[in-house]
């Protein structure tokens, strides 16, 4: 027979028993429209989760603090001290799969001034010192001015806000708020321009020995200002101003390269004549890593911890916020195969219905010469028409469902799913409409076969003398 | 001349339980092209599976049935469907016309099977149609015809691939009297005029009067041969 033939006569078949193919199609609808919400459900919570994930920040990304804080098993939180030594960091540096790697040196024994110019400095800066590779994986973007190259030493990033810290010391400031707003209450540009102007960093120290009265604000003792006027005077090349939108929380610091502000630091130490052992030139206060990737950041935090090393890793958390909605779509998934078998159950029990009733003329056909393969393609034609009927008018339903879902509140908590993020609770793609169609019809084509192979078996013989 | 159908030493043997019946013994047979042949029984006499097993529908436990050339005892599912696709016709007692198609669609049937296109084969099954005196009734279901119309639609599904042979298993049995003079004149009247080999099968011996040969068929063995050398004429015109 010819496939066209076939198809007409199988389809003249399903026509004939409209009630039973309608019912049997409902069956397919049901189970089809399940297995796309249930999906789609799945599909909305990675997206919601990859979206949580992704605002938590860079998976490659592993920081170990000073101190660390963190819950224990049963809910209480626990803070960690991290001893970071120089050494630490190198051997971190060594290890496999590292990118980039800085500790983040802090001073809080002196400050660091910033000048502009003849006129102008910062009194302070929450400075860092820094590597200048792993800048980028910092999250940090420049506005202005130029990221150093990983080779670069004399480079300095200011903060969005630490360039307002520009001001002339001499002048007489009666109205504040006058000087640095507008009247209509908005922020007058900085005093300087850190990008056009000549800038250059010193070390300062308000705590010299024998200041006699004990006062340690500045300005009192000349032989202290003498000292902090000897100190080296660190120019920079390469100016940035990190960017407005900046989502690191690095607004409100200032970055130079680490052996700078070493130096600086030893310096003023020196004079001092700080003993080596309390020296801060290695106060660490975090160690910054960059992963090659996500199994190499996995790798590596599972070796900091054999060190005994505290630390939170976002891997962590997000490894446990999957195993939930792992355990949640198990369910989903579950709900829906169990529609979908009894779906084609549904539709192999109307394909052997439909081949008991009609026994005669399959016998009758193969008697005057209808080759086996035509019935049994007639039969498995019928079988998966139903199958992609359903298929069909099952993506339409799940388009329903999924929207009703998504636009109801109500129905979303009713069903337990809290979606994290903004996204939606249920996203059909192009590929499961594709895919559930396919799917159904193939369940069809599966439910049809053994119906199918029996009505090629049946004997033409019994066919025929079986009296109507 | 060269016997169209060529049967040796058939025989057929079904077990029931413990129990070994019979069913046709021994049977040696030549069938003449163009033969109207009418194999006469009684129930369990036989008849009924000596054409199963003439139409391939059985496979006899042992001997040959040879048919134009083919020996059908030994062909292979496939290759029966084929030789009745190409080369039977079939006429049963209960019509067996298929409800959802209307008669010229049952009349194409065959065709279809032979992956004729639609045109030639409905052309074909309406010329068949007319000649069955039913060219009013081309788009009429089985079950909006009369037992002899649907019989009739029958008898055109069977010739309209001009087959060699045609078989007819109980043409009449559904039929009246009246009926089944109309059905038998026509299924002899076509084979003659194309020459084509009939082989009817009943347990009625007035169908018996319009063949050319009788078999009588008693207990699986063919009891007497008889050849009609002038075939009764029945009545040009029914009463």
């Amino acid at each position: 027979m010819r496939i066209f033939d076939i198809i007409a006569m199988g389809t003249r078949n399903l026509l004939r028993r409209k009630m039973r193919t309608f019912l049997t199609v409902i069956g397919v609808v049901v189970g089809s429209a399940a297995i796309v919400v249930m999906v789609s459900m799945t599909v909305g919570m990675n997206i919601s989760l990859d979206e949580t994930i992704a605002s938590m920040g860079d998976l490659t990304v592993i920081q170990i603090n000073t101190f660390n804080s963190h819950q224990n098993a049963d809910g209480e939180w626990e803070y960690d001290e991290n001893e970071l030594t120089d050494e630490l960091f190198q051997k971190i540096k060594q290890m496999d799969g590292v990118e980039a790697a800085t500790p983040l040196l802090v001073c809080w024994q002196y400050d660091f001034r910033f000048y502009a110019g003849r006129r102008y400095r910062t009194n302070y800066s929450n400075l860092y010192g820094v590597y200048p590779e792993a800048l980028e994986h910092m999250g940090i973007t420049l506005d202005r001015g130029e990221m150093p190259d990983a080779d670069d030493t004399d480079f300095v990033i200011f903060g969005p806000d630490t360039v307002y810290n520009f001001r002339d010391p001499n002048k007489v400031i009666r109205n504040h708020y006058k000087e640095y707003y507008n009247s209509d209450g908005t922020r007058k540009p900085p005093k300087v321009d850190v990008l056009t102007e000549n800038i250059y960093v010193q070390a300062y120290s308000y705590q010299y020995p024998s200041m006699g009265n004990g006062m340690i604000m500045g300005g009192g003792s000349s032989s202290g200002q003498d000292r902090n006027s000897r100190m080296t005077k660190h120019y920079f090349t390469k100016v940035g101003v990190t960017a407005e939108d900046n989502e690191s929380d690095y607004r409100w610091y200032d970055f130079i390269h680490i052996d700078t502000m070493r130096d600086m630091i030893l310096e003023q130490e020196k004079a001092a004549k700080v003993k080596a052992s309390e020296s801060q030139a290695y106060n660490y206060e975090a160690i910054f890593i960059k992963a090659t990737d996500m199994a190499a950041a996995d790798a590596i935090q599972a070796e900091l911890k054999e060190m005994g090393l505290s630390i939170n890793s976002l891997s962590d958390t997000r490894k446990a916020m999957q195993e939930n909605q792992a355990a949640i779509q198990y369910v989903l998934a579950g709900i829906g195969g169990m529609t979908l078998l009894v779906a084609a159950i549904s539709i192999a029990n109307t394909m052997v219905m439909s081949i008991y009733e009609r026994t005669r003329e399959i016998g009758m056909m193969k008697a005057i010469g209808c080759p086996i393969s035509s019935i049994k393609f007639m039969f498995l034609y019928e079988a998966s028409m139903i199958g992609f009927m359903g298929g069909v008018l099952g993506v339409g339903l799940a388009y329903g469902l999924s929207y009703a879902f998504n636009n109801i509140e109500s129905l979303a908590s009713a069903l337990g799913v809290n979606t994290m993020g903004s996204g939606n609770l249920s996203v059909i793609p192009f590929w499961l409409v594709i895919l559930a169609i396919i799917f159904s019809t193939l369940i069809g084509l599966l439910a049809g076969y053994i119906p199918a192979v029996r009505a090629t078996k049946i004997s033409a013989l019994e066919a025929i003398k079986s009296d109507s | 001349m060269e016997p169209i159908i060529k049967i040796r030493n058939l025989r057929k043997v079904y077990r029931i339980g413990s129990e070994r019946v019979v069913a046709l013994d021994n049977i040696d047979l030549d069938i003449a092209a163009g033969e109207i042949c009418c194999i006469l029984g009684t129930s369990g006499s036989g008849k009924s599976t000596l054409l199963n097993m003439l139409a391939g529908l059985e496979r006899p436990t042992r001997g040959s049935v040879e048919i134009l050339g083919t020996d059908i005892a030994r062909a292979s599912e496939k290759q029966l469907a084929r030789f009745r696709r190409e080369k039977i016709g079939f006429i049963f007692q209960s019509y067996n016309l298929l409800g959802s198609l209307n008669a010229l669609e049952n009349v194409a049937l065959p065709l279809t099977f032979r992956r004729v296109p639609r045109r030639k084969r409905e052309l074909a099954a309406k010329k068949m149609l007319k000649a069955v005196g039913l060219s009013k009734h081309i788009r009429h279901r089985p079950n909006q015809m009369s037992g002899g119309q649907q019989q009739r639609v029958g008898i055109a599904r069977a010739y309209v691939t001009e087959p060699p042979v045609v078989f007819a298993d109980e043409p009449t049995g559904n039929l009246d009297s009246k009926t089944t003079v109309e059905v038998m004149e026509m299924i002899t009247a076509i084979a003659r005029e194309r020459k084509q080999t009939l082989i009817i099968v009943t347990h009625d011996r007035e169908i018996a009067d319009y063949a050319d040969r009788i078999l009588f068929l008693l207990d699986g063995r063919i009891e007497s041969d008889t050849r009609v050398e002038h075939p009764q004429t029945p009545p040009a015109e029914p009463a």
